[in-house]
Parts: C-alpha cells; structure tokens; sequence
C-alpha cells in the first residue's frame, strides 16, 4: 500500500510533466488529460480511504526501510523508521522521504483530491490562453498538497509546503484577474516570509529533541518527534524563564505559528486573502480556499499543537481572541461587499476563524470540531467559488448590484448556490452545522463571552448569505446590459456562446448549465448533504489521532504550571479529560452537550 | 621511518603529478596567449574569440580530466583517497578537499569559457582567455593552499589577473572603472591582509595553518581572544582582507560598481570561482589556523573573531538585500545578491569556528558555495545575452521573457528560486545546512547564534521581493521590445547546466552533501593529528623534526602567555 500512496502523490506530478512537455497542446486535450489525471488520482484516494483502517493510531501505507521489522502493533507508541533515506545528517535517522496518512491527514488529503475535480471543471471553457500550462501548474499544486498531507518527515512536509507556492504564484499571477500581478506577488511574499520562520521553529524542535531527548537522537520524523517532545520536562523550563512570553515553548510555539497563521489566515494576517482570491481564476479560488487554508489548520494540529501544547495552553487566550475577532471581522465586511467573490472571500476570513476557534478550545470536542469545519468550509466555499465561477463567466460581473432575479433565468444554478450557501450558513441537517456547533458549545464550556460572540457571527454569515441570495435569485431579472463584452483578461466560452444562441435567439445568449459545471458541483452538493446527515464515518477516522493530540492537554503537568496559571484566568485543559477518558469513540457533539462544565 | 604508507616511485615525480591539472593550465594559458600572437593576430575579433575560446576550452577539458583522475582511479595513480596528504613540503594540500573542489572550479571554468566568447566585447581576448585560465590556476592553487604564504601569494595571483579582466571591454568607460576600482580596493585590503598574516607568523613561530592551530589551542581548548591585543589586531587585519575578497559589508563599496562595469564573463568570475575559492582560504584561515581564536570553547559569545564574523554576515545579509530592493540593473542586482549571499555562508564560517561538529559546518559551507556558483554563473549568463542582444542589462529587458525564450525563461526561474532557498531546489538544502549546523553550536544546550539564524531567515523572506521581481517581469509582464537574435549555445550551456544544478542537487542532496562532507573532515584535519607534522601522513615532505616545532611551539606559548600578563587590566602601562 506504500506503493499506492507515492503513486497517488506523484501521479499529478507526472500529468504535469506531460502538459509541461506539450505547451502548444489544445484546450479540449489538456483538458481531458488534466482531467483523467484528477479522477484516476481520486480513484486511488478513494481506495486508500477504503484501505484505512480506523481502529489504528499512527501512520499507515508507510514504507519501513527495514522490511524485517515487524509491522506496529495497533496501539504501539513507538515508531519505526518510516520511508526511505533522503539526506545523511550524521547519526541518527536523517532527513528521510517518508509518506505515510493518519486519520487526520487522510480526511484532508481526500479533500483535496476531491476539489481538484470541480478545479478542472470550473476551467473547463474559462481558460483559452495556454490552457496545458494551467492545467499543469494545477496538477503540480496538486502534488505538492498531497504530498503535504502525507509527509511524515518535517523537511518533506516544509519541502511540500513551500511547494506549493510556485504553482499558486503563477495561476493567479497567470491566469487572475486584473490586478493579478499585485496578488500574486503578495501572496508569494507574505506566505514566504512566514513560513520562513515556521521553519525556524522546526528546526528549533528539532534540535531541542535532539539535546534533551535520552538518546540524543536527531530525528525528522513527526510521529517520533511529536512523542520525543511530549517526554521533555518542559514545565521545569518554564518555570526558570523570567516571563512565560519567554519561556521555550512560548517561543517555538511563535515561530511555527507565524507561517501557519499567515496560511490559515488569522485575523490581523489575513489581509493577502480577500486580493489573492478575488484575482485567482476559478480553479485557484476553489483550491485556495478549499485545500491552501486548510494547511495552516493541519499545520497547527500537527505542530503547534502536538509538539507544543505549552505554548498553545498559554496563548489560548490571546488566541481565541483573535479568532473572534477574525469570525466578525470577515462577517461585518463581508456583508459591506457588493462583488460576491470579495463577499465569498471575507466569508472565508469568518469561518475560517471558526475553526481556529475550535482548534484552541484545546479540546478533543473542539478539534475535531475544527478538522470537520476544515472540510465543510472546503466543500462549501469550493462550491461557492464555483458557482461564482459559472456567474462570471456568462455575465462579465460578479457585482450583486448589476445582477438579479436569476432563479428565472437558471433555476439550476441557484439551487446548487442555496445548498451550499444554506451549508456554510450552518443550517442543521447541512455540513456546517455539524462543525460550527460543537465548536460553539467546546468554547462555551471554555469561556462563553467566546462563544457568545462567535454565534453572533454565525448569525451574520447566515444575514449576509441569505442576502446575497436574495439579491442574485430573487426579485425582478436583472442583468447587465453589455454582458457579451469580452473582458480582457478572460476571454470565456465563446465556442460555448454561440452554440447555444442558435436556440436560443429571442430570450438572450445566457446558456444554461452545462454538464461538466453540473459535474464539477455535484460531488460537492452530495458531500454537504452527506456530512450533514451522517459525519460519524469522519468522526471515527480522525477521533483516533485527535485524541493523541489533546492527551498533550490533559497532561497534569500543563494544569498546574506555576506561570501559565498566572497569566490565563481560565485554567483551559480541563474540558478534555473526559473525552480522552472515554476508551470508545463516541459521537463527540453528545459528549459535549454532557460536559456543560459552566 | 615507519612502513605505513605505499612508497611511491619517484616521489618528486609523483608531488608534481599531483598539481599535474594546475600546471597543465597554467601552461595552456601560454599557449593561448601565443597561438593569439602567431594566428589571429589580423583576424577579426570575433572570430579570434571563437577560436581563442574553443582552444582555451579544450586546454580545460584536459585539465579537468586530470582533475579527475585525482577522484576516480586511473593509469597515473593519483587518485587521492588519503584524508591527510600534504605536498611540496607541506604548502599544498592533497586529499579529497583539493580534488573535489578543484572538479568544480574546473567545470565552472569550462562553463564560462563557453560563455564569453558568444558576446565580442574586447580586442583582447589572448590575454582574457590566458588571464582567466591563470586566475583560475591561482584558485586551485588557493583553494589547495596549507600556509599562509602560499595562500596570499594565490590570492593575489588570483585577483591580480581579475582586476584586468574586470576592465578589459572596449568602448565603455564603466568596464575601466569598475577595474580600476576594484585594483584601488583591492591593492589596500591586501596591505592589510598581508599585515595581519606577518602579525600572526610573529605571534606564532610558523606560517603553516596546522602548526599555527597548534601553538594557539591549548590544552583546555580555545581561549578565544580575551585580553590579547596582538592576536585581536592580526584578526582585524585579516578580517579586512577576507571581507574584500568575500565582498562583505563593510569591505563590499567595490562590489556593485565592479559586477556592474565589468562584462558580464569578468563579473561571473569575479563572483563565482574567485568567491568559492576566497570562501575555502577564509575556512582556512579562519576555522583551521586560527580555530584557537574563535571563542572560548563552548561559549560563542566571548571575544575571539566568530563574534566580529558573525557582525558582518548579519551586515552582509542585511545590507546586501535592503540595497538590492531598490536596484533596476539584472548585474547590479546580482551584486548585491551576491553581498547578501556572502552573508549566508559567512554563517556556516562561524559555526565552524564554535561548533561542535566544525566538518559539518564547513560541508554545508562547500555545498552553498558550489551551488551558488553554478546558479549565479547561470545568471550572468542571462546578463551576457541581455548585454549583446540588447546593449543593456537592465532587469525590464527581462520582460515577457516567458513568451519570448520559455527554456530560458524556465532556467532562470529555477536559478532564482534555488537563490531564494525555495525547495525543491539545492539552495533550500544548502541554506539548511547553513543554518542547522549554525544552531547546533554550544554544549551548554543554549541554542546561541539564534538571532543570526533568524535573521539569516528573516533576509531570506526579504531577498525573495527582488528575485521575484525577475519572475515577474519574465512572467507577468508583457513581452516588449525586440525579440532578439536567436539563443547562443554559449549562453544555452551555463544557464541549463546552472538550473540542472539546482534541481538535482535539491532533489538529491546527498550528492553532492556526501563529497563536500568528505572534502570538509580532510580539509580541517584535527588537532590531534596535524598534517604538517607528523611523518606518517607525507614520507617526502622536508620540515621541521617535531622537536623543533615543540620547541617553537612552546616559546611563542610563553611569549603569548607573557603578553597577556602583561595586558592584564590590573597592571595597567606595564
């Protein structure tokens, strides 16, 4: 099966290379191409989540160099050395190409070989200038996603990570809108100098591992790191620092956050974001804020988190603050824009604060919450850039002034836009309520001015939602005038266009849906539905290394460090012990309903 | 005599075989400048720049073979696999380090002899081709060098032949300025180089790195410099010279106006070859000879020279990126990068002066500079072409590049982004190494040298604006202005081979990580074990007996005991 994971990693990178190689091939072949490359490689995701075994903890399809060692027993805490090795670093296991998925990076991973396939299809007519160039630098993001969420080694995950920047700088620097060279060159910069210093705080751990661990061992691997570091008598070092701001934690937890802050984003960083989505084509939006955000949230799991939950314990306060902050920020300006993929893309500002919010509830309930909403967030706002998509390429515009009562005109698309706008606005029985809810009722038993103030966002997501529905589907019909103008950065569906003007002679030129705009929302509207219904199937692949994670809260030592006490009024790891208590893997939205500790 | 080492035939025979690619190109260099005066002494110069370049070309392929033949066995029996061999009484090294590094200068060269002719830019070329092949005998020379002497005379061989070449183009003032500037610079840091190396022959007894080692570690490790005045000046003096050669801030004024008046192959070399091999003599002299003056040992911080190093790499870096933001010149940009570069490895030097695993320090030293040359010597080529096709290099010919050349194009994003430390590309590993081996100094746990680190990180983030400034004028930008002749081979072979550097190097680092290692250990050889005196390592060498080095050894120990009684703050003006 180790096999299969590199092949489905690297599989993209292969089309890539293909349409690399044949930059004068026409539209329809590379995208046939891009788009066989997208559904084989969500064919094999599909068997790998089949292949999955939920009961296990730990990474699984992992190659062990050595093939004599016994396979990991189910609930072994060792790790063995996984994958190959990459780079010597003198003893110890080195650098090493390791690929392997847990529970949580399983979820994410199929995420986003998921959202590829309404990536391709949101480009389907909307790319003519040099399409095999866009559909490559679309399969080599994919790749680096990918391999992102597999690497178990923190050198290849920074390798992905940092990856994935060189393709997204040039689909939107490419392929964007009019200001696309502004917003390409923010994003690249303003991720880069972030994660510049996530690396100095990976390297940090990595060497501090290396000085304090009993064997002296310098390892890269995240499993064995992230259990080497649990073992570290941390509070005694906190305890020598002259403030907790300068205690190691606080510091290594900084540096990492930097990166992944900028990535997710949170709020006073998260200015790169409404630009860079508003100036990608379609395919950039859906996978930025589909898949991109979703890595400073698997980046806070897997390192803030995991590797230092002192540092996390003690910033809850600022943290969770901040996601506040960010949740109504983007909701109060998203409800001021009147150009919907702006609104869409402040949106993602609030819900995204959201799961930073569940994230630092520092909760077994909270961060599966979060992991869930990481997900809907995916599928809603991918569907929702995807129907902005379709919009503009029929009308020129996406401003809600010049648009209106287009139920009418195509009552298809507005389903698919209610569905997943009734998702995002967390309505039960869609996706969103199963993350935003136990979000909501983890930070209340933390705090409740959080908690309350958050569902006042939630309350305007649903105002500003709702409005931009009433504004595009209902009321009168009204459309721009000059909406057969060419624009000159996007040149869409002339072929399109005409074709169905033949039938259409009397009414107007606007066709109705196609298939592959159909096809590319479909797998979306069903998920939105599906996780509405039944999550559990989720829940029970990524409680198991969530409680890992949160086991670093309930660590005695964290509740009583003398200087962490001093400066958080609210004492934040006690709502976890009884999740981590439990032995099964129990609904968690029941279990926080019978923990309302205040 | 002990029976250890193989008895070679003729020893005298085998100690020249050994520089046999040194002296081959220092003959052929001859031989260019009079087949320039026999033959194509009325041809016209492009033409002469054809033939005088592919003579030249073919005298390196030659040398680079024999260089090879001192990694790879072969007939001749040099390959050098001794960790600890020394020739010509001690002067020269002769292990792994030297056949290593001189495999790479050598391929450098090659690549930048296919380079120069493809844009006619001087009258002169017999005496360009013969001095770049001199400068870069200098630089084998300097980078084999085991003693201060002999390493100054390389030194100045080595920048003596690039002054002229700085100001070799016809018709352009910049190019005689940027000469000139660079001779005025030049001729004063090696007064004062010079200067610091008889300071440090006077303090020590000896001008051998192993032997100076010796006589300045003592027994409980390095005492760093702490209340001695002479060492402190020999080490200030010395810095200055290094400074000018690395092109470190505060010694880099020359730097911009050089790379950018000088033709485009000068300034390549001048930025490439002559700072891998300024880099190797700085390691030299810095982590091997006066390894004792580093620091205390175990305390970074304390006075010894890593702490003035460490100021002007945080000073190189800094500068070097905040001053190239601004620039709109493709060579005056590189310049500045190139500061800022400095600044990168100047890290690694440090750590190999404090760290615990100083071989480590020094490999991740080698490997930054090998894939940096080969990225910037790409680079320049870019400048090369921009300067024939267009007559100027400034970075908005850039422009539209990816429409107009998209293999080019595609070469010098990957030049750019491996500069950058992005990975998958060689610079990401080697800033890696850099900074790994930076931060595992100290045996107090204390993660020192952090800030450096961190703002080594910092610069990285700060030098990707302008290096992406080159990806969006290729890419984002609209194509403008002539489309140019088409591409010359010999701009086609540094930039390909400069982007397949980095893209190798940064999928398989150890590659490259694996011979730099093994060309790191021999190239700082341990105190224990000093390659200038023990008798095991070089049967032919004539030197001193150890007695006579114990004995001087012990006298300067004395006078240096002496000297720091006397500057003991008790007993002032004694």
């Amino acid at each position: 099966m180790s096999t299969l994971l590199a092949i489905t990693v690297f599989l993209p990178l292969l089309g890539a290379l293909i349409l690399f190689s044949t930059p004068g091939l026409d539209r329809r072949t590379a995208r046939q191409l891009a788009l066989m490359i997208t559904l084989g490689t969500l064919a094999l995701t599909l068997i790998l989540t089949l292949a999955f075994d939920p009961a296990r903890s730990g990474p699984q399809f992992a190659a062990v160099d050595d093939p004599s060692a016994p396979a990991p027993a189910p609930n072994d805490s060792s790790h063995p050395a996984y994958g190959y090795r990459w780079l010597d670093t003198g003893p110890g296991s080195g650098i090493r190409f390791a690929l392997g998925l847990d529970g949580l990076s399983l979820v994410l991973f199929a995420l986003t070989a998921l959202l590829m396939v309404p990536s391709v299809f949101a480009s389907w007519n909307s790319i003519d200038d040099r399409p095999a160039l866009h559909y490559a630098l679309m399969l080599l993001l994919e790749t680096g996603l990918l391999g992102l969420f597999a690497a178990l080694d923190v050198i290849l995950f920074y390798v992905f990570f940092e990856f994935t920047l060189i393709p997204l700088f040039f689909l939107i620097g490419l392929y964007g809108g009019p200001e696309r060279r502004r917003a390409s060159v923010t994003f690249f910069l303003y991720t880069l100098a972030g994660s510049l210093l996530t690396l100095l705080g990976v390297i940090a751990l990595v060497l501090v591992h290396q000085q304090f661990s009993p064997n002296h061992t310098l390892t890269f691997s995240i499993p064995e790191l992230t259990a080497g570091l649990r073992s570290l008598p941390w509070s005694e070092w906190s305890a020598q620092a002259t403030s907790s701001w300068t205690s190691p934690q606080a510091l290594i937890f900084l540096l990492l956050f930097a990166g992944f802050a900028i990535k997710v984003p949170i709020f006073p960083f998260h200015t790169w974001l409404p630009l860079a989505h508003v100036e990608a084509p379609t395919a950039g939006s859906i996978l930025l804020a589909g898949v991109l955000l979703k890595v400073g949230g698997y980046g806070f799991l897997r390192f803030n988190l995991a590797m230092t939950p002192h540092g996390a314990a003690f910033f809850v306060p600022l943290l969770a603050t901040l996601s506040v902050l960010g949740i109504l920020h983007g909701a109060l300006t998203a409800l001021a824009q009147s150009d919907v993929k702006r609104l869409v893309a402040y949106s993602s500002v609030s819900h995204m604060g959201f799961v930073t919010l569940g994230l630092f509830t520092l909760s077994q309930v909270g961060l599966e919450a979060a992991t869930i909403q990481m997900i809907n967030h995916g599928l809603t706002t991918g569907a929702l850039f995807a129907c902005i998509g379709i919009l503009y390429e029929r009308y020129h515009t996406r401003d809600m002034a010049q648009l209106g009562g287009l139920w009418s005109r195509l009552p298809l698309f507005a389903f698919f836009l209610i569905l997943a706008c009734l998702g995002s606005a967390a309505v039960p029985g869609l996706n969103g309520f199963v993350g935003e809810f136990p979000i909501l009722l983890a930070q209340f038993a933390r705090d409740p001015v959080y908690a309350i103030l958050a569902s006042l966002g939630m309350i305007l997501g649903a105002y500003y939602l709702l409005m931009m529905i009433r504004r595009l589907l209902f009321g009168p019909l009204r459309e721009p005038s000059d909406h057969s103008s060419p624009s000159p950065n996007h040149t869409p569906a002339l072929d399109h266009h005409h074709h169905h003007h033949d039938h259409q002679p009397t009414s107007s030129s606007i066709p109705p849906l196609g298939w592959h705009e159909i096809a590319g929302l479909v797998p979306l509207m069903i998920g939105i539905v599906a996780i509405g219904l039944f999550p559990q199937p989720i829940f029970d692949r990524i409680s198991p290394s969530l409680r890992e994670i949160a086991t670093g809260f309930a660590n005695p030592s964290l509740s009583t460090p003398s200087s962490t006490a001093l400066t958080s009024p609210t004492p934040p790891p006690a709502l976890s012990r009884p999740s981590t208590t439990t032995s099964q893997t129990p609904s968690s939205i029941t279990l926080a309903v019978q923990d309302p500790r205040r | 005599m002990p029976t250890t080492t193989p008895q070679p035939l003729v020893p005298l025979a085998r100690e020249w075989l050994l520089i046999a690619p040194e002296l081959w190109l220092a003959l052929w260099g001859l031989v260019v400048l009079l087949a320039d005066v026999a033959f194509f002494r009325d041809a016209p110069s492009a033409r002469r720049a054809r033939f005088l370049g592919i003579l030249a070309l073919d005298g390196t392929l030659i040398a680079l073979l024999l260089a090879l033949a001192r990694v790879v066995p072969s007939p001749l029996g040099i390959e050098l696999t001794n960790q600890d061999y020394s020739i010509f009484g001690g002067t020269l090294a002769a292990d792994p380090s030297t056949a290593w590094l001189s495999l790479a200068v050598l391929i450098l060269l090659s690549l930048l002899l296919v380079l120069s002719p493809t844009w006619d830019f001087t009258d002169h070329w017999g005496e360009f081709f013969a001095l770049v092949l001199w400068s870069t005998v200098a630089m084998l020379l300097l980078i084999a060098a085991e003693e201060l002497l002999t390493l100054f005379l390389a030194l100045e061989t080595m920048t003596l032949c690039l002054y002229v070449i700085a100001a070799l183009e016809r018709d352009r003032k910049r190019s005689s300025e940027a000469g000139l500037k660079y001779f005025v610079y030049g001729s004063v840091a090696s007064a004062f180089f010079l200067f610091g190396l008889s300071l440090i022959f006077g303090l020590t007894g000896t001008t051998r790195l192993h032997a100076v080692r010796e006589a300045l570690v003592g027994s409980a490790g390095s005492l760093g410099l702490e209340g001695n005045i002479a060492g402190s000046v020999a080490v200030l003096l010395v810095l200055v010279g290094l400074g000018f050669k690395l092109a470190a801030v505060p010694f880099h004024a020359w730097a911009p106006d050089t790379y950018e008046g000088a033709p485009a192959p000068a300034a390549s070399w001048i930025a490439t070859g002559s700072k891998l091999a300024s880099f190797v003599a700085a390691t030299k002299i810095l982590a091997v000879a006066l390894g004792g003056w580093a620091a205390q040992t175990g305390s970074p911080d304390t006075p010894g020279w890593a702490l003035p190093v460490a100021l002007i790499s945080a000073a190189s870096m800094t500068l070097g990126n905040l001053a190239a933001l601004s620039q709109r010149n493709f060579k005056r940009l590189l310049a500045y990068s190139s500061i800022a570069q400095a600044g990168y490895v100047l890290v690694g030097v440090v750590a190999a002066g404090v760290s615990r695993d100083p071989a480590r320090a020094v490999g991740a030293v080698l490997f930054y500079m090998v894939t940096y040359s080969f990225a910037t010597l790409g680079a320049f080529a870019v400048a090369a072409w921009l300067a024939r096709d267009l007559g100027t290099d400034e970075l908005d010919d850039l422009d539209g590049l990816g429409r107009r050349r998209p293999i080019m194009a595609l070469c010098l994003l990957v030049l750019m982004l491996s500069l950058i430390g992005l990975p998958p590309f060689a610079g990401f590993f080697g800033k890696l190494a850099l900074f790994m081996s930076a931060l595992e100094t100290g045996e107090s746990g204390r993660l020192s040298l952090t800030w450096l680190v961190a703002l080594g990180l910092i610069n990285s983030a700060i030098s990707a604006y302008y290096y992406v400034r080159v990806l969006r004028a290729m890419y984002l930008r609209p194509a403008r202005g002539d489309v140019g002749r088409s591409l010359p081979s010999g701009v086609f072979w540094p930039l390909t081979v400069g982007a397949a550097v980095a893209l190798f190097f940064g999928l398989i680092p150890g590659a490259l990580f694996e011979p730099m290692q093994a060309a790191a250990v021999p190239l700082l050889a341990s105190g224990e074990d000093p390659r200038g005196l023990s008798p095991e390592t070089n049967p032919f060498a004539t030197r001193p007996t150890e007695e006579d080095a114990a004995r001087a050894r012990e006298l300067r120990r004395q006078q240096i005991e002496q000297g720091r009684q006397r500057l003991q703050p008790g007993t002032p003006g004694a």
